[in-house]
């Protein structure tokens, strides 16, 4: 399972890092970075499902 | 005037929806007219759908910022305004130059950068629990909740914070009553500009390392410095929108923690569900109303918008809306998806997002530890503030 960032949705809201900061963080803007670009381990899955989930732009998706 | 149908004639200065809007936000979003309409206060359309407020948010050229206070008299109406040329960028900005004015900013409030609020935080809410914490009782929002974002702004801003009861009162000039008198919020504007205005000069006179205030006098767009009114503004907003709303939102959450005790326990047996319980007050007691001014003459869901229109925000009301959270009533911190708007949604998103949650957090987080089980001391007694910032006032507690 990988996550994508749609960055030009993302508006900053860091909730996506909030609910998994092993896999989001901020840059200088505080804009989403993914910071596991590949494959995540099965232990961070269901924490990325939860921040995708999360984000009020709907500017994350789940590549299976 | 009694109120005969809120669909048509809500009033959100009305006692009980000050108390409690919920019930009102519930009828108006459950009728067949879930954007409602009053002429009170200068008129506005309140949406009460999460997927009807966050589309206004996202078509920014249609719902403009110009104004962004929940009432208002209509244009060329205010009162004589000694600061006309200053506003509240980037809030109160729309593109193009919406961009620059909130990219100058961002840098200041990303989670990295709050990050070194967090123990001047602690120690403030620490010094202010000393001194009430051999008393058995205190007011959560008066002697607590209150006293806590003044303080970091202004520590963030470079001003004295022992100026910190002087600027609570120029910001409720702002949001609250003058909200209901224009003459008192102009008065409260030219207070804070005119403070700003003697603090720019200084810093122009004395440039500080380290300072907000002079990076920003000293930023550069298209090669030239930015217009000192810009400067202005974002000390403006700094303090109107960073204070009451910060408050506004600690206190409620105290509020509630003082009425569950199940919910303290939780946040005892684990703390890794902090961050997530912050989310969840916020999206609970999400504490703005924001405002849209209309661009043109639209159709929106239905309703007839005439360009100069004023749109109501609720975030408050978003938050709460069934057909994005299950049970928004219920408080659970172990909510599965929570896409909350508390801090807005699209390009005008809070800018002070992460300090204010982080705010939150420390204020609850430090509260709890020294004063693990507390209770209101008369509930029927507490006071809240409504309309543009909704929060305790008076909630007294005991322990």
């Amino acid at each position: 399972m990988k996550v994508h960032l749609e960055y030009d949705s993302c508006h900053g809201h860091q909730s996506c890092a909030i609910a998994a900061p092993e896999v989001f963080g901020a840059d200088d803007y505080g804009n989403a970075v993914v910071l596991i670009e590949g494959d995540l381990p099965a232990a961070l899955e269901a924490k990325a499902r939860r921040a995708v989930g999360n984000c009020p732009e709907h500017a994350l998706t789940i590549e299976e | 005037m009694t109120i005969t149908d809120p669909t048509t004639d809500y009033d959100i200065f009305d006692p009980g929806y000050v108390l409690d809007p919920f019930p009102t936000i519930d009828a108006i979003r459950g009728s067949g007219c879930p954007i409602a309409h009053t002429e009170r206060w200068g008129g506005s359309w309140m949406p009460t759908r999460y997927a009807d407020i966050v589309a206004i948010a996202q078509e920014h050229d249609v719902f403009t910022s110009r104004q962004i206070l929940v009432t208002g008299p209509p244009d060329g109406q205010e009162p004589e305004d000694a600061y006309a040329a200053v506003a509240a960028p980037p809030i109160t900005s729309d593109p193009p130059e919406h961009h620059w004015h909130r990219r100058l900013i961002l840098p200041f409030f990303a989670p990295q950068a709050v990050a070194k609020y967090e123990q001047i935080t602690r120690d403030l809410c620490n010094e202010l629990i000393d001194k009430f914490i051999d008393d058995g009782e205190a007011d959560s929002a008066a002697d607590y909740a209150q006293q806590i974002p003044v303080r970091v702004i202004a520590t963030m801003l470079g001003v004295p914070t022992d100026l910190s009861d002087t600027f609570t009162g120029w910001v409720r000039g702002v949001l609250e009553g003058g909200l209901m008198d224009p003459e008192v919020r102009m008065e409260a504007r030219t207070n804070i500009i005119g403070f700003f205005v003697a603090q720019v000069t200084d810093r122009q006179a004395n440039p500080r390392a380290d300072d907000l205030i002079t990076t920003l006098l000293n930023a550069e767009i298209d090669g030239k410095k930015v217009p000192v009114e810009y400067v202005l503004g974002v000390c403006n907003l700094m303090l109107v929108a960073g204070v009451d709303t910060t408050w506004s939102s600690i206190g409620a959450s105290l509020w509630h923690l003082a009425q569950h005790p199940e919910h303290r326990q939780q946040l005892r047996d684990d703390p890794e569900l902090w961050p997530a319980a912050v989310e969840e007050l916020l999206r609970a007691y999400a504490p703005v109303t924001m405002a849209r001014i209309v661009d043109r003459d639209i159709e929106f869901q239905g309703c007839p918008m005439k360009a100069g229109d004023r749109v109501l925000m609720s975030f408050p009301a978003a938050n709460r809306d069934p057909e994005q959270f299950e049970n928004p009533d219920e408080i659970d911190f172990e909510r599965e998806h929570n896409r909350h708007v508390a801090f807005g949604a699209g390009i005008h998103r809070c800018a002070g997002s992460n300090l204010a949650r982080l705010e939150l957090r420390v204020a609850l987080q430090t509260f709890l530890e020294r004063i693990p089980e507390f209770q209101l001391a008369d509930p029927a007694a507490v006071t809240w503030a409504g309309g543009q910032v909704r929060g305790t006032r008076i909630a007294k507690v005991t322990f």
